[in-house]
This record gives C-alpha cells, sequence and structure tokens, in this order.
C-alpha cells in the first residue's frame, strides 16, 4: 500500500478555484489570452503582424489619391473593414483551436480541468481581444499614412472604422471558430461562406440580409453617417444587435461541435 | 488497495479502426506500467483515462467518474503525452503559467507553481529564458513533464516517456517519477521498453492488439499461467554433470547448455525449488549463479502474447 497522496508542499499554495473542480471561465479565458499574447510576440507571429502592416501601408499609399476624402473612406471602411477585417478573422478564428487540434498541443489543454465550452468561450475572447488590438494597430497605420496624404479631418474615420470593425470582429470570429472546430478545411469553407452569404444574401433587398455579418457592419457604419440622432441611434443599436447576435450564433455552434465530437488529434479525421 | 482506474467491457473504434476491444481490469495504486507492442492500444487507452477520447461502448472510470467532459476528474490527472509538439513558440514559464490558470490555479501562484515545476524536473534555471522551441529532446521532455506535475496531480499518466532519452535522461526522469511517487502521487506509464518499465513499476497492464491480455505483477500474472513450464538459468562450471543430476531426479523436461551456462525448462516448479539446493549439492559442480527467467516482464509478456 503506497501512502496517501499528500504533498509535502501543499500548505505553500491554494487547491484549484473551484469547488467543483473546474476551472472557472475567468482563469480559462485570461488563460488562453496570455498563451496568445505571447504567441503573437513570437518571432513568427510577430513577423507575420509586421508584414500585414507594411503591405497596408504601402497599399494605402497606392489606393488614396493626395486629398481624396471619398477613396480614403471607400478603402477604410468599404475594403478594410468589410473585406480584409472579415479574411483576417476567418484565419485566426479558425485556426485558434484547430491549429491546437493539427499540432497536438490541444491534448495540453483540454487534459486541463477546464471544460471544454469554458475553451471554446476562451479561446473566442482571446482571439477577438487580440484581433481588435491588431486591427486598431492597423487601422492607425492606414490613418497615419492618410494624414500624410493630405486627407481633411482624417481622424474623424478612426473611432466609425474601430465601431465597425470591432462589430465585425466580433461575429466573423465567431463563426470562423465554428468552421474551425468543425473541420480542418475551415478556409474554403470561410470563403465559399463569404461568397454566398456575405457577397450574395448580404446585397439582396430583403429581409434575408439580416443573416449576413456585413449588412449588419454596413448599418453600424451607416448609423455614424446620419445626420438626425434618433435614425442613428437606432441604426447603431441594430447594427450592433445583429453582429452580437451572430456572434453568440457562432460560439454556441462552435461549443457545441466542439464538446460533442471525438477529435483524432494530429490528423483531420473526427466523429 | 483502492482501484484508481477501472475499465468495463471497455471498446474504442476510431470509425472501422480497432482502438481497444472489449478491455475489462482494474488498476490499483503506486506506479503502474501499461506494456504492449506498438499498436497495442496503449495510446488510445490512455487518451480515453485522460477524457481526450469517448468509448464507444462499456465505460471506464477514474477516481469513481467518467472522465470524458469531466473536470472534476481531470482536475487529479496529470497527463504527459507521446509526441514531442509543444508551444515552441513560448519561454517555458509563459507556457506553465498559462497551463497552471487552466487547472485552476490562482494567477498569483501559476508562475511561482512554473518555477517549481521546472525545478523538479531538473531544467536548470539558465535555460528558463529560451524559447522552447531551442530546447533539445531531453529538455523538452522535462517541460512536458513539468507541465503535467504543476498543479500536483493525484494520477500522473505518462505516454512514453522515456523515448528518445539517452541512458542518463532515462535513469533521471525514472529518478523524479519514484520521487514523486514517494510524495503520494499514483502513476500509470505506457512504454513499450520493457526492461525500463521494469525497473520502474511493481504492477502492469499487459495489452495487445486492443485487448488486456493480463493485469498484476509479473509473477502473479505468471502464476495465473497454470501450464506455463518455469525456466531457469545456472551459471556452472559443468553444465552437462548439472543437467545429468537434475535429469535423474526428473525435474526438467528440457534444457539448453550454453558454455558456463545451463538454462531449464522444470517439469514441476514447485517441486524443483522445494529440492534443488539439497539435489545440486550432491553434484559435483560449482554453481555460481542461479536465476529464473521466466518472471521478467519480457518473458512474462511473450508468454501471454503467444
Amino acid at each position: 500500500m503506497n501512502p496517501a497522496p499528500t504533498s509535502p508542499t501543499s500548505a505553500v499554495f491554494t487547491a484549484p478555484l473551484s469547488a467543483t473542480g473546474a476551472t472557472p471561465l475567468v482563469s480559462v479565458i485570461r488563460a488562453l489570452l496570455l498563451l496568445r499574447l505571447r504567441a503573437l510576440l513570437g518571432p513568427k507571429l510577430a513577423l507575420r503582424f509586421a508584414a500585414i502592416g507594411a503591405g497596408l501601408i504601402a497599399v494605402t499609399f497606392l489606393a488614396v489619391p493626395h486629398g481624396n476624402a471619398e477613396s480614403f473612406r471607400q478603402w477604410s471602411l468599404e475594403v478594410f473593414v468589410l473585406k480584409i477585417v472579415p479574411l483576417l478573422c476567418l484565419v485566426a478564428g479558425g485556426s485558434a483551436l484547430r491549429d491546437e487540434i493539427r499540432s497536438f498541443t490541444i491534448e495540453y489543454l483540454w487534459t486541463r480541468p477546464a471544460s471544454k465550452t469554458h475553451l471554446v468561450v476562451g479561446a473566442y475572447v482571446g482571439t477577438v481581444v487580440l484581433m481588435f488590438a491588431q486591427v486598431m494597430a492597423f487601422l492607425v497605420l492606414i490613418h497615419l499614412v492618410g494624414a500624410i496624404r493630405g486627407i481633411p479631418q482624417v481622424w474623424i474615420h478612426l473611432p466609425v472604422a474601430a465601431g465597425a470593425a470591432l462589430g465585425g470582429i466580433l461575429a466573423f470570429c465567431a463563426l470562423a471558430l465554428a468552421l474551425g472546430v468543425f473541420s480542418g478545411k475551415y478556409m474554403i469553407l470561410g470563403i465559399q461562406y463569404g461568397v454566398l452569404v456575405e457577397l450574395g444574401l448580404s446585397r439582396l433587398p430583403s429581409r434575408v440580409n439580416l443573416v449576413s455579418v456585413t449588412h449588419h457592419v454596413q448599418t453600424l457604419i451607416e448609423s455614424a453617417a446620419s445626420g438626425d440622432i434618433a435614425p442613428s441611434v437606432l441604426r447603431l443599436l441594430s447594427g450592433a444587435a445583429g453582429c452580437l447576435v451572430i456572434a453568440a450564433i457562432g460560439v454556441v455552434l462552435a461549443a457545441l461541435i466542439f464538446t460533442t465530437t471525438n477529435y483524432r488529434i494530429g490528423d483531420e479525421k473526427e466523429s | 488497495m483502492s482501484t484508481i482506474v477501472q475499465a468495463s467491457e471497455l471498446s474504442c473504434f476510431y470509425g472501422i479502426v480497432l482502438g481497444l476491444n472489449n478491455v475489462s481490469f482494474a488498476l490499483g495504486e503506486g506506479i503502474t506500467g501499461i506494456v504492449g507492442p506498438n499498436g497495442a492500444g496503449k495510446s488510445t487507452l490512455i487518451k480515453v483515462i485522460t477524457g481526450q477520447v469517448r468509448p464507444s461502448s462499456g465505460s471506464l472510470t477514474v477516481f469513481g467518474e467518467t472522465p470524458w467532459n469531466n473536470p472534476s476528474v481531470l482536475s487529479r490527472i496529470g497527463y504527459c503525452p507521446e509526441h514531442e509538439h509543444v508551444h515552441t513558440e513560448l519561454l517555458p514559464l509563459d507556457w506553465l503559467e498559462s497551463l497552471a490558470l487552466l487547472s485552476g490555479l490562482p494567477a498569483r501562484e501559476s508562475r511561482a507553481r512554473g518555477e517549481q515545476a521546472l525545478t523538479q524536473v531538473g531544467l536548470a534555471s539558465e535555460h528558463w529564458k529560451k524559447r522552447i522551441g531551442t530546447y533539445s529532446k531531453g529538455m523538452r521532455q522535462r517541460v512536458k513533464l513539468a507541465q503535467a506535475i504543476l498543479h500536483r496531480p493525484s494520477l500522473l499518466i505518462l505516454d512514453e516517456p522515456m523515448n528518445g532519452l539517452d541512458p542518463m535522461g532515462r535513469h533521471e526522469i525514472g529518478d523524479i517519477l519514484r520521487s514523486l511517487h514517494r510524495g503520494g502521487t499514483h502513476i500509470l506509464i505506457s512504454s513499450h521498453i520493457l526492461d525500463e518499465l521494469e525497473a520502474l513499476c511493481s504492477r502492469f497492464l499487459m495489452l495487445n492488439w486492443g485487448r488486456a491480455l493480463a493485469a498484476g505483477s509479473p509473477s502473479s500474472i505468471r502464476s495465473e499461467i497454470a501450464h506455463w513450464p518455469e525456466q531457469v538459468a545456472i551459471r556452472t562450471n559443468r553444465p552437462e554433470a548439472v543437467v545429468a543430476t537434475l535429469g535423474q531426479a526428473k525435474l526438467i523436461r528440457g534444457y539448453l547448455i550454453e558454455t558456463d551456462r545451463v538454462l531449464l525448462w522444470l517439469k514441476d516448479p514447485a517441486a524443483f525449488y522445494a529440492t534443488w539446493t539439497t539435489t545440486l549439492a550432491a553434484c559435483d559442480a560449482e554453481i555460481y549463479d542461479v536465476q529464473s527467467k521466466s518472471t521478467s516482464l519480457s518473458s512474462v509478456f511473450e508468454k501471454v502474447t503467444e
């Protein structure tokens, strides 16, 4: 018979926080946020971030003629927020858990006493926070180039772009996360979804366009352009609610898939 | 001795690929080895125990509860996987801090716990400032072990922890595991390198082709195999004389003579062990060494897989 499981230094540290043994959601979010932030600060991801930033600076210089406010608005909102940000979200959200599954490192996460639902929420929050921070940095760079290109009152556009980007990031990251936990081919699925829903259904002049995130982000952008306060607030609330509802649906779907799937880590087979 | 892991008619399939086939066993306290060749089902069993894979049928409990999606079981388990994959872009303490938080440890203690774990596994502090991606195989193995013991689990599960380590590294990992066991941690360790497990474990679960062949100590498993002839190796200056003496006493059913050694297949092990000293004393030969061959782990495993 072996001795009872006691640790000689157990008095130094407290036991896990939860009485049920499950790690609280706030700890899971903090853990995954730290993990992603530190990975982002690593040389590989930092280089990728710098390359995207440099590319955006170059394209902004080319796309925005000197002093042309309309060109700048189109580039920063219509192209960057509505086209490039969704692609960035697809990459970041889709890979949030899928890359861990592919690279076997998911074993270190899901053998912890954190529920799989909490892991999904933690991965989502971590992705959204870091994606928003990166997009804000890119937006500042774009506006800096706008200022250099002599765009009048260029910084007025920044809060609008930031708000619209946040709405888009919340929804797109959730959908991408769901695609990522569903399949390793999330990029292909995401592009198909983008063409069908975001570029297709969003343009239909009927209420079916409510299913597209682009429609709600555009509503957010238009709320800032509206002259009257009442319709402006209404549009703002409608756009924000649309993004949040789609985000919630995406996270719930991701959690359902992740908790019920029997993954075979290291490859793409699962049942 | 209380049961820690219990399986009842447990089966696990990956599509049409068989992982475990109708396996039943009970594993108790201490250091237990899971033995079997590649493809025996060791890793699948470990994945079921650590809640990573849901059984296709049957049941498996750890500390009396099913581990699938069960944080209360997982909070008592530490797991060191077989593969070498880690978050290579991170510093070891940063990685361990995040994993400690995931294990439910308070934020203010997580980093200190990481430092303790790294010290415990013998990773020198001058390496803590290097990214894990730059580590050697042995150092990665230590970091992997550190993440498994971070939260002081009651049950530590290691999948092929000696893979790729040099003899010194294997010896050191073995010492760490013995020290953890003395501290009260129960250990479940899988390997296909039987000699290493034999030096470390007192009990074994033997798997092959997804089936549990036997469980217990090598001698208890051997005793369960009723018609198994015992083998004994005797080192002597006159092997022929030893064979002749034991043959006349009708204690052996076969033999193999090497230069200064004879390998004997016993007719009746009980009768042999009751009389061998007096029988061999009458033989005109010097006896240097008598060794039972059949109780070694490898010979037991060889037998049960026949």
